[in-house]
């Protein structure tokens, strides 16, 4: 347990008994749960103060439409209470050295300023901040203080400071009644032995203002799909009730712009991204769902609509026949904003009838596409794998071992591979945690 | 007649098997400039975003699903490929870098061996075979010059200039033009 216990001594752990999980998402989490299970022990090393991943900030699940967090809370504390899980939030991993059964995995873990194992997270410390700064992980939307939890079920629930905007007031040490907030602690250097290695960093966004004709960061009224999602979140920045940034109105017309960023060879990302039509629809979907009275037009401009998965056509069909959600094929051409109204307007061609649309919404949200997170390429560099071209981790035998890399005891698991959706990152983990657990089994052979 | 005149790339037409040239498209990308045709997914980007489609009816997407299609005559014979203002605003946005404009004039420089060359550039040509220039030296800009400050004209030697358009095969190309035009006279 990590949580209010002693001191783990990472430095005595034995290296065939030890998996190293790299990256707290879902994919991570999955593989670390399952090595555990199997009575090894998993050191859980996470970058951000939180394990959970994107799938923590979003709202609903496609094609269930089940709640992301109603989902991904038990298991978040179930990978907290596991005896065999060690957490390392806050934690970034320096270097790999050493091979299968024997790595050295070198980890930098951050200065919280905060005693995990004092901390209880009862947020005493918050309103004595005077330091307020933009919110992460409501993608910037939403306010935080100094020192924070992103959100309400951040694992561990730790508070942590943030150095760079901290202005060493010591009003949170005073109104600490637990003497958990320490603001000498300086950074940590770990060394963990452990046998094999799973690589589960997941993606970031494609930076969709490199569209400039699309507005996004011109106009206000153009968002990305993870800024959406935060706005109908019910734990958002704006408690669930969907809006628009300029004026605060319900917007009556939203329009969806697929494929930004993905399969652009312009732009350097000729892949599809597999998961961005299906979130797409569902962030439509959820207009409908949450005011249902107010908005009237939901348009998608898509370039194809990839609904390849169990249960992703039907999903498809009942958003254009039950939710009345119109799609329009036709990649956008422009958009500009009206001065007055702050309304979006967008050109596009309906492909499917040769017409030029010029078309008003008063709201319009961009879909990004996925690309390898930063800092993979060392990550790789450190276990001694090329990146491929795109940028993800390389698979050696797709067919055949489809999370084995080309190094003996690393495996990949979630978006660090590819882009994949939330069971496939999830079966992933559970894969690359098997294949861990026999290199461990077989003490580094395989 | 009445069916012929229905059958224009802005609409829906049949296609009739005859009408379809399947070699077509492979001749189109295999000039220079043509390369990027197919790779065309033909997801509208390049139409979305002209500025000739955002007033008449012209479909950078239609033409070059009419190339892949193979309706050679269709391109070749109307006035679809002339109607590009050559911005090159499809070509920078393009996912797949079709590279429509360098397209269009693989498809005029076709279009124009067959005589079907869009008047305008017809007199453009033989403009420039005559005088060297597109448009005639006149004493109003030989003063603008003057003023601005700019060195004077020189006359081009318009018989080495006919020499290279002679070679190049531009008086075949006019000459394909201008029978054309005497006949729809």
């Amino acid at each position: 347990m990590t949580i209010a216990d002693e001191k783990v001594d990472f430095g005595s752990m034995r290296p065939a008994e030890t998996a190293v999980v790299v990256g707290g998402g879902v994919a991570g989490m999955q593989a670390a749960l399952d090595i555990a299970d199997q009575g090894y022990q998993v050191v859980l090393v996470e970058k951000t103060p939180s394990i959970g991943g994107v799938m923590a900030m979003l709202d609903k699940t496609f094609p269930t439409l089940d709640c992301s967090a109603c989902i991904l809370t038990p298991r978040l504390s179930q990978v907290s209470r596991h005896p065999n899980i060690k957490l390392l939030t806050y934690s970034e991993i320096k270097g790999i050295s050493g091979e299968a059964g024997n790595f050295r995995v070198q980890v930098l873990k951050k200065a919280r300023r905060v005693l995990e194992d004092k901390c209880s997270g009862c947020g005493d410390c918050v309103p004595h901040c005077p330091v307020q700064v933009r919110n992460e992980f409501d993608q910037n939307l939403g306010y935080r203080k100094a020192i924070y939890i992103g959100f309400p079920q951040n694992t561990p629930l730790v508070y942590t400071i943030d150095k760079d905007n901290c202005i060493k007031c010591e009003l949170c040490v005073k109104s600490c009644q637990r003497d958990a907030i320490d603001l000498s602690m300086e950074d940590e250097q770990l060394e963990i032995p452990a046998g094999a290695i799973v690589i589960a960093t997941g993606y970031e966004l494609f930076d969709v203002s490199q569209y400039h004709r699309l507005g996004y960061g011109r106009f206000k009224n153009v968002i990305n799909a993870l800024e959406y999602e935060r706005i109908i979140n019910a734990a958002g920045p704006t408690g669930g009730k969907l809006m628009r940034l300029s004026d605060g109105k319900i917007p009556k017309s939203i329009g969806f712009i697929q494929c930004v960023g993905a399969r652009d060879v312009q732009k350097g990302v000729p892949y599809c991204s597999r998961v961005c039509c299906m979130y797409g629809i569902k962030n439509a979907v959820m207009s409908k769902e949450l005011q249902h009275d107010i908005v009237k037009n939901v348009t998608v401009y898509y370039a194809d609509i990839r609904a390849y998965g169990k249960g992703f056509e039907e999903f498809y069909t009942m958003a254009k026949e039950r939710f009345g959600i119109k799609f329009i094929r036709g990649r956008v051409g422009e958009v500009s904003e009206d001065s007055k109204t702050k309304n979006v307007k967008i050109w596009a061609e309906n492909t499917e009838t040769g017409e030029f649309l010029k078309q008003e919404h008063e709201l319009l949200v961009l879909c990004p596409g996925i690309l390898p997170p930063k800092g993979l390429k060392e990550l790789a560099d450190y276990v001694g794998l090329e990146v491929s071209v795109d940028g993800f981790i390389p698979i050696q035998y797709p067919a055949s071992n489809p999370v084995d890399t080309a190094v003996p005891g690393v495996y990949v698991a979630g978006c660090a591979e590819s882009a994949k959706d939330i069971p496939d990152s999830v079966a992933a983990g559970s894969a690359a945690a098997m294949r861990a657990s026999i290199t461990l089994a077989q003490g580094g052979e395989q | 007649m009445e069916e012929t005149e229905k059958r224009s790339y802005r609409g829906d037409f049949p296609v009739r098997d005859e009408d379809v040239k399947a070699s077509f498209k492979y001749n189109v990308a295999d000039m220079v400039g043509g390369e990027g045709l197919l790779r065309c997914l033909k997801c509208g980007a390049c139409s979305g975003g002209c500025p000739v489609g955002a007033v008449i009816d012209y479909r950078p997407r239609k033409v070059l699903g009419n190339v892949l299609l193979g309706l050679k005559d269709e391109v070749l014979s109307t006035d679809q490929i002339w109607l590009c203002a050559a911005c090159f605003t499809c070509e920078e946005r393009c996912v797949q870098q079709v590279n429509f404009t360098d397209v269009v004039t693989v498809l005029r420089n076709m279009a124009s061996k067959e005589g079907h060359a869009a008047q305008g550039y017809v007199k453009m040509a033989e403009m420039v075979r005559q005088n060297g220039r597109v448009s005639a030296r006149t004493g109003l800009v030989d003063k603008m010059r003057e003023q601005l400050g700019l060195p004077p004209l020189h006359d081009p030697d318009i018989t080495q200039l006919q020499g290279i358009m002679k070679a190049a095969g531009l008086n075949e190309v006019l000459a394909a033009n201008q029978k054309k035009e005497v006949e729809s006279d």
